[in-house]
């Protein structure tokens, strides 16, 4: 059931996450 | 054969009504400003802003198949449907945040607004090779790929309302080249914007009505649980089929309709701001089509429940059954949105191959045109690509799905590594440009047509790795452009 959790709440979840830092981190995306 | 009862419900009607006269104010609203010149026809002056920018680029990289295709295949497949969206967000998420940036800088710098202007400009190719290397195979799958949208709109209509097939693409074709003609990148660009939030809404809003009147996710959960020991498992998949779904994402580098909406941005600094809303967009569109499927299965239990026994008819019957008349016409129109807004981008961009790349660049080279005359060839252009990919849509139906079946992965084999090597790497050279495009369209073609190799892997997953090896082999062994390290530092932001 964790795999079913993680795949369908938690890898949308980590994604957002994932944009919301790098976009954060102006700097170091040139 | 209206099998969905639009035309039956006055408050569906409406809500599609109401979307066609978005789409054509927005066309009659941008007509002045993209009469200026080529480069607001084509590119909307670079003066696109952010949240434009990020809805038009990921609304006009998802077709149809993004509502009834994902939607269709988390019905049939499960939970391991989930990797046919992690691909492309991820890929798409880099691209605005990186290479897009990179791209937006230097063909500010150079005034390119097309993607072999940019292929020229990179390598300083004076003979066109490249140029003319990049525009053939992007107006041949471009047109195509129009063709295929409105042939898919003139499906959705019959589906919808009493209309014939042909009659339905007449309808689509009429509203994607009204606004196109008269608006150009404006228009698409605007109306992208509007398509993505009536997307987002239908994606959005049918699965949680859908859930709640279910009795919640925890009993869907417990539901699928019966249907087969895999049906909640992402893993219940191949090493190949996960590895096809994750490649899709190596189509969004090498697509131009997409690429030239990183190019339109105002400020390319905002493109961080821009990955982050394009990413939340992609990621609730995604989750919000596969949440569609789990839910149709949980309901109708079996595809043989559905009409004509297609899972891929999970999200119209979904929305016919769950919501109120008013916001099914809104799920119907998001439907017209999907394709539309990807039809339109490919539309100009195929029309700029024309215009741009073969007339202005090539055939009318060292000419000074004025620019009201270039916009009206353009306008004219783009009717004519139109009439042709509606001619292909009603007669060519074959020829159109062999095309399609190898627009999306072909381009993005042919010109992703490529455009990437080029972005980031200086020892890239032209011949490896070249080498690169003509190793991942063969690729593409051959790796599917051997039945034994496409059933192990997808096709453009093997086309794009042989098509960047292709590049970095043949430019080890080839002269770089002179100015290559001065253009990466364009590409940094370091300008002139």
């Amino acid at each position: 059931m964790f795999a079913t959790i993680f795949a369908l709440f938690i890898l949308p979840a980590a994604i957002i996450l994932l944009a919301f830092i790098l976009t954060l981190n102006k700097g170091g995306s040139k | 054969m209206n099998v969905l009862g639009v035309q039956t419900s006055p408050w569906a009607l409406a809500a599609f009504l109401l979307y066609v006269i978005m789409m054509v104010a927005v066309g009659l609203i941008t007509t002045h400003f993209s009469s200026r010149g080529i480069g607001e026809f084509f590119l909307g002056g670079r003066k696109m802003k952010s949240f434009v920018v990020a809805l038009s680029a990921v609304t006009s990289g998802r077709s149809a198949w993004l509502l009834i295709g994902v939607s269709g295949m988390a019905f049939a497949r499960g939970v391991s449907a989930v990797w046919s969206v992690v691909g492309y967000v991820l890929v798409e998420l880099f691209m605005f945040i990186s290479a897009g940036k990179r791209l937006r800088y230097f063909t500010g710098q150079k005034g390119d607004i097309t993607i072999p202007d940019y292929m020229e400009s990179r390598f300083d190719d004076h003979r066109h090779l490249l140029r003319l290397v990049s525009l053939i195979p992007i107006l041949i799958f471009m047109t195509a790929y129009v063709s295929a949208q409105f042939s898919a709109g003139g499906k959705s209509l019959s589906a919808s309302f009493n209309v014939t097939h042909q009659q339905g693409i007449l309808i689509t074709a009429g509203i994607v080249i009204f606004y196109t003609v008269l608006g150009g990148f404006l228009a698409v660009c605007l109306t992208d914007m509007l398509q993505g939030i009536f997307m987002i809404f239908a994606l959005m809003i049918l699965p949680i009505i859908a859930i709640a009147q279910f009795g919640g996710l925890g009993k869907l959960l417990c539901s699928l649980k019966d249907i087969s020991p895999g049906y909640l498992d992402p893993l219940a998949l191949s090493v190949g089929a996960l590895i096809g779904f994750l490649g899709i994402g190596f189509g969004s580098p090498g697509n131009p309709h997409i690429l030239n909406k990183y190019m339109s941005i105002e400020n390319p600094e905002k493109l961080n701001q821009t990955g982050l809303i394009g990413t939340v967009w992609n990621v609730l569109m995604g989750w919000g089509s596969i949440f569609i499927g789990l839910a149709g299965r949980a309901i109708y239990q079996s595809a043989a429940n559905l009409p004509n026994q297609d899972p891929e008819n999970v999200y119209p019957l979904l929305g016919s059954q769950h919501l109120h008349p008013f916001l099914f016409g809104l799920t119907i129109a998001a439907i017209f949105a999907a394709i539309m807004s990807t039809a339109s981008s490919q539309l100009l961009v195929a029309s700029s191959a024309v215009v741009r790349d073969a007339y202005q660049k090539i055939l009318a080279a060292g000419r000074q045109i004025p620019e009201k005359r270039l916009v009206w060839c353009s306008r004219l252009v783009t009717l004519l690509v139109s009439v042709i990919a509606i001619f292909l849509a009603a007669y060519g139906d074959k020829l159109i799905f062999y095309l399609v079946l190898f627009a999306w992965g072909g381009l993005g084999a042919a010109f992703g590594p490529a455009i990437l090597l080029s972005l980031y790497w200086k020892r890239t050279t032209r011949e490896g440009a070249i080498a690169g495009i003509l190793v991942g369209s063969v690729t593409e073609v051959v790796w599917y047509l051997i039945p034994s190799l496409r059933a192990a892997i997808a096709e453009y997953v093997p086309a794009f790795i042989l098509s960047f090896i292709a590049v970095v082999v043949v430019s080890h062994f080839t002269r770089p452009p002179e100015r290559a390290e001065e253009y990466l530092r364009y590409m940094n932001g370091q300008l002139e």
